[in-house]
């Protein structure tokens, strides 16, 4: 087995080396087509590196949360937690495996399906015997909805959020509002339980979907208040009632995270093992370094310039589980792979990262390999070198920008060594 | 309840008005400033929604914002005053069954059939293509984008890129 990814990172390694055109780039890629040869023809050509080791480890610590990829997680690059939530203020608690890590939302997320503590639902404090419910929406379509309920959030040993509203996903809960399309249904779908939001902002609204003086905020698409009988219509909710950042919640180590992650040799791994800080330069395991500091702006973007080209819409997402960009120069793989890159060989790739405001800038190097190839690779489920096309406008930096680095996360508002949030650093 | 019912009831509409305040909103006259629609109708559906509503002139299209604190919808209309290519951004996406008119069924089948990938690999592409649509999507939470073109009625020279 563990021969065939040698075989495999020989071929990636000559495959790099081709795209700087050199002569030697020729001799190695012949002695690696050799190689790919004698050990496909060994039996098993797709099987890859699924006894290997995970790469990476868990630092361990009363204010870390383990993160895996690709162990009991459903697909490629899904960045996995697990998550204790409690009914406020008793020790009737439950533990959750396989929750999604996202640095590109905000707030916790949990399948109904898998919820079993009574947990009490959010009621509208304006409409007697009404429940609040929400319908958010992600990039690629798909949308959450469901109710809101309170709970204790224990996300490591010293981290408890106290009463913090979450998001139960249901999407059979009372009459979904039409917009609410595509729905996510179960945890057998999406390949999770549950989605832990650690990114900049602290509400998954915020202002816009509270009550103003100068705007009627009723109608923001994404809150709503249901009665019992399970008609729903659009409504404002306070900022303490919305769906919130877990992490803005605790006690002391609240102004962020620190996500970090293994690099993986030959872009490639069959798990990777990584932890995430809470708190930014509050304790001694979550000491800042010397990053380099990037603000975000109000909507939590900052700027990449690629090819030439700006985008203002740059995040940096670990719910994203690839690198979307747009580079119309590099070969898609065929329609079962719907705008998956797959390269003739593998493409070392540069942009420049800038901060929505301030000077920060740097040039980020990166990899795009094919994706036909490493999907149909067995036992394999961690890529830094995966990408999609998109015709958006985002240069979205999704899990495999992670790999390899300290990721700092500073939330909106909250105060640290590295500044006052939102940025991120690295 | 399909969509033409709906269009024969204009109490049930109200209550479908939701996303962001910017979906498509009238009382007894059928939504027309909706992709393929036409552009003369933008102004008054934008003042019946409180949305701020501005125009400008490009050289071969006119682009009509309309806004509100939750968000920002542009309709971009030929000279002809027929509406080729819609764009939104906002905390949260727009009623597409209302923003693309007659052509939301084509784009909820080729969405659909994408889907199976997301499943299989984690996130689906943002870009949906359906015969007369091209749909892309993209942002993240509290920042939701994209845009909707009718391929066949793009300009001469003027890039999709160009209509955000």
């Amino acid at each position: 087995m563990s021969r065939n990814l040698n075989a495999k990172d020989a071929t990636r390694n000559a495959s790099r080396a081709r795209a700087h055109r050199t002569f030697t780039s020729i001799i190695v890629l012949s002695f690696a087509s050799i190689f790919l040869v004698l050990f496909s023809n060994c039996g098993s050509p797709k099987s890859a590196s699924s006894s290997a080791a995970p790469v990476g480890a868990s630092a361990g610590g009363v204010n870390v949360m383990p993160v895996t990829v690709g162990q009991g997680c459903g697909y490629v690059n899904e960045p996995c937690v697990t998550v204790t939530i409690c009914v406020p203020g008793t020790s009737n608690c439950q533990t959750i495996s396989n929750v999604l890590l996202d640095t590109g939302s905000y707030g916790l997320r949990l399948f109904s399906q898998v919820v079993t503590i009574p947990l009490t639902n959010v009621t509208d404090p304006s409409v007697s015997g009404n429940t609040l419910a929400e319908c958010v929406s992600y990039a690629d379509g798909s949308s959450d909805w469901g109710p809101l309920a309170k709970a204790d959030i224990q996300l490591a040993a010293n981290e408890t959020a106290s009463n913090v509203s979450i998001q139960i996903i249901k999407s059979t809960f009372a009459t979904a509002p039409s917009t609410c399309t595509n729905m996510d249904t179960s945890p057998t779908d999406n390949q999770f339980n549950g989605i832990l939001g650690v990114g900049l902002a602290i509400q998954d609204c915020g202002t816009a979907c509270e009550a103003s003086t100068t705007s009627s905020n009723a109608n923001n698409g994404i809150y709503f208040t249901c009665t019992a009988a399970g008609s729903c219509k659009g409504s404002v909710v306070s900022g303490a009632l919305q769906v919130s950042n877990p992490v803005a919640s605790l006690p002391v180590d609240n102004n962020g995270v620190i996500l970090q992650l293994p690099l993986l040799p030959g872009n490639q791994a069959s798990q990777a093992l990584g932890s995430l800080f809470f708190g930014i330069g509050t304790q001694s395991n979550n000491n800042i370094g010397s990053p380099t500091v990037f603000p975000a702006d109000a909507y939590a973007n900052f700027t990449t310039v690629f090819n030439g080209v700006t985008s203002n819409t740059s995040f940096i997402d670990s719910g994203s589980n690839m690198l979307f960009f747009a580079d119309s120069a590099i070969a898609k793989c065929s329609s079962s792979l719907p705008d998956f890159y797959c390269p003739g060989s593998e493409l070392t790739l540069s942009a420049t990262q800038k901060g929505a405001s301030g000077s920060a800038s740097m040039n980020v190097s990166f990899n795009i390999g094919n994706a036909n190839n490493e999907l149909s690779a067995s036992g394999v489920m961690a890529f830094s070198d995966l990408g999609m096309y998109t015709s958006s406008s985002d240069f979205d930096w999704g899990l495999p920008f992670f790999f390899g680095r300290t990721i700092y996360v500073g939330i909106e508002g909250k105060k640290s060594p590295l500044g006052t949030g939102p940025y991120w650093a690295y | 309840m399909n969509r033409e019912s709906r269009k024969s009831n204009s109490a049930q509409l109200l209550q479908l008005v939701i996303a962001m305040g910017f979906s498509i909103m009238f009382s007894s006259t059928p939504v027309r400033a909706e992709l393929g629609g036409i552009e003369e109708n933008i102004e008054h559906e934008g003042r019946a929604m409180n949305m701020v509503h501005k125009k400008s002139t490009m050289e071969q299209y006119s682009v009509h914002e309309l806004s509100k604190p939750t968000g920002t919808i542009k309709e971009f209309a030929l000279p002809s005053g027929q509406v080729f290519a819609v764009s939104w951004r906002g905390m949260s996406r727009p009623d597409f069954e209302l923003l693309f008119g007659s052509y939301y069924s084509e784009y909820a089948g080729a969405e659909q059939r994408s889907k199976a990938s997301r499943n299989q690999h984690g996130r689906q592409s943002v870009t949906v293509e359906s015969q007369h649509v091209r749909v892309s999507r993209g942002g993240h939470m509290r920042d939701i984008h994209g845009q909707a073109v009718i391929k066949a009625l793009l300009p001469d020279g003027v890039k999709a890129e160009d209509l955000r």
